[in-house]
């Protein structure tokens, strides 16, 4: 079993975590680090779970599970269906869909590529 | 005044920021949420304050009037009356004045901060988000592009038109994925002040407002990881340009919110754009 923490970051592109696990989520099982535990929760579920279980989203923004709160309301919302460059397809299910990479080559340079990524050019003249 | 103690807690930067309304630089997201935290603290507890300071003015103008009363038939009353009354008008007319001076006139809690926090999400880790905001309100003078020449119209026997124009956010970052996200926010509003002289002969003059919130997103997608196929939008109403590369697909698209006030849009706009750019790109299978 992986000892990294399998919980989804980003919002248009998600991705594993990949942090070390502090301890699993008590719902979805799934190894969660700290910064993933849901506060809200004392920290016994991950923050996931926690946006899940949750009637009435957080409207703090500096607390840590607002973005997932968000998050979750924005797909279920039908407003976005995010595309998931991760491998985690097994341990945990969400009543939203993703899109997938078929994840054959070059899955280790996620995060890491960003050839050209800083060619400018503006926009602002349209 | 709680206010005071948010603003005595804040950095030399960040009071800087509040003074000239400005800031323009690199830092990675989390970094700006903790710059901008504060501030945003700050000015929401200065709004409640000036909030509260209206009501104090009037109720201290209303004392202030009757205590001249009371000076003639109680003196033994009226004397502290009106010493309260204009401690209170005088000391709330500073506060009043000195929190309107660093009050950013964008809603940094409403938009910029969520917006922060979502794009952090999806920021390349350590890397630097490129930010300038301008904060000074979409009717700061400096923005003023035009005014017409003062034209009758109806009733209304003076009507000025003035046009104001000016970028208030825009933000460059590098996202984990290997895409670039460029986004740019600009108000157009035109102001009219339209004067009339009612039937007892009293001139009124009216503001009005009309903003227009042009939002722009570009999304460098990596040609090595999206399929961005052309073709033309679905049904929506903003602009969409796709440009396939090899290297990399670029997608810009353009909307335009219109309102009838001052207000600083959604979230959900930008969002709704950037996830309209990322919709039209379809992760490359077995490249």
């Amino acid at each position: 079993m992986t000892n990294t923490c399998l919980c989804k970051r980003g919002f248009f592109v998600l991705r594993d975590c990949g942090q070390p696990a502090e301890k699993p989520c008590e719902r979805c099982v799934r190894p969660t680090c700290r910064e993933h535990l849901s506060p809200r929760t004392d920290l016994r579920l991950c923050v996931e779970c926690a946006a899940r279980e949750q009637a009435a989203a957080t409207d703090n923004i500096n607390d840590r599970d607002w973005p997932y709160d968000y998050r979750r309301r924005y797909y279920t919302d039908d407003r976005y269906t995010p595309i998931y460059l991760g491998s985690d397809t097994g341990t945990a299910f969400d009543d939203y869909d993703y899109r997938s990479f078929d994840r054959t080559v070059g899955d280790d340079q996620i995060e890491g590529d960003f050839a050209g990524a800083g060619a400018g050019g503006s926009f602002y003249d349209s | 005044m709680n206010a005071y103690a948010a603003y005595r807690a804040l950095t030399a930067e960040q009071k800087q920021v509040l003074r000239t309304k400005q800031i323009e630089g690199e830092h990675t997201p989390s970094e700006w949420l903790a710059l901008l935290g504060p501030v945003a603290a700050y000015d929401q507890s200065g709004d409640k304050l000036r909030k509260v300071g209206c009501i104090l003015l009037v109720i201290s103008a209303f004392a202030l009037f009757a205590s001249f009363f009371l000076l003639g038939i109680i003196p033994l009353l009226g004397v502290p009356l009106l010493a309260l009354s204009l401690a209170v008008l005088l000391t709330t007319a500073f506060i009043y004045m000195t929190t309107s001076k660093l009050d950013v006139k964008i809603d940094l809690n409403k938009f910029v901060l969520p917006v922060l926090a979502i794009i952090r999400e999806d920021a390349a880790p350590g890397r630097a988000l490129r930010l300038a905001l301008d904060m000074r309100g979409s009717t700061a003078p400096e923005k003023q592009v035009s005014q017409s020449q003062p034209y009758a119209a109806g009733a209304y026997h003076k009507v000025v038109a003035t046009f104001y124009q000016g970028p208030w956010m825009s933000g460059d970052v590098a996202l984990a994925d290997g895409s670039r996200l460029s986004w740019r926010i600009v108000d157009a509003v035109r102001e009219l002040k339209k004067t009339k002289r009612n039937a007892r002969g009293k001139t009124k003059t009216k503001t009005r407002h009309k903003q227009k919130t042009h939002l722009y997103v570009q999304l460098g997608l990596p040609g090595s990881r999206y399929v961005v196929p052309p073709g033309p939008a679905a049904e929506s109403k903003d602009r969409l340009e796709v440009t396939p590369g090899e290297k990399r697909h670029t997608v810009k698209l353009h909307r335009v919110v219109e309102t009838r006030e001052l207000v600083t849009p959604e979230p959900q706009q930008l969002l709704d754009l950037i996830a309209a750019a990322f919709s039209r790109a379809t992760p490359a299978k077995g490249k």
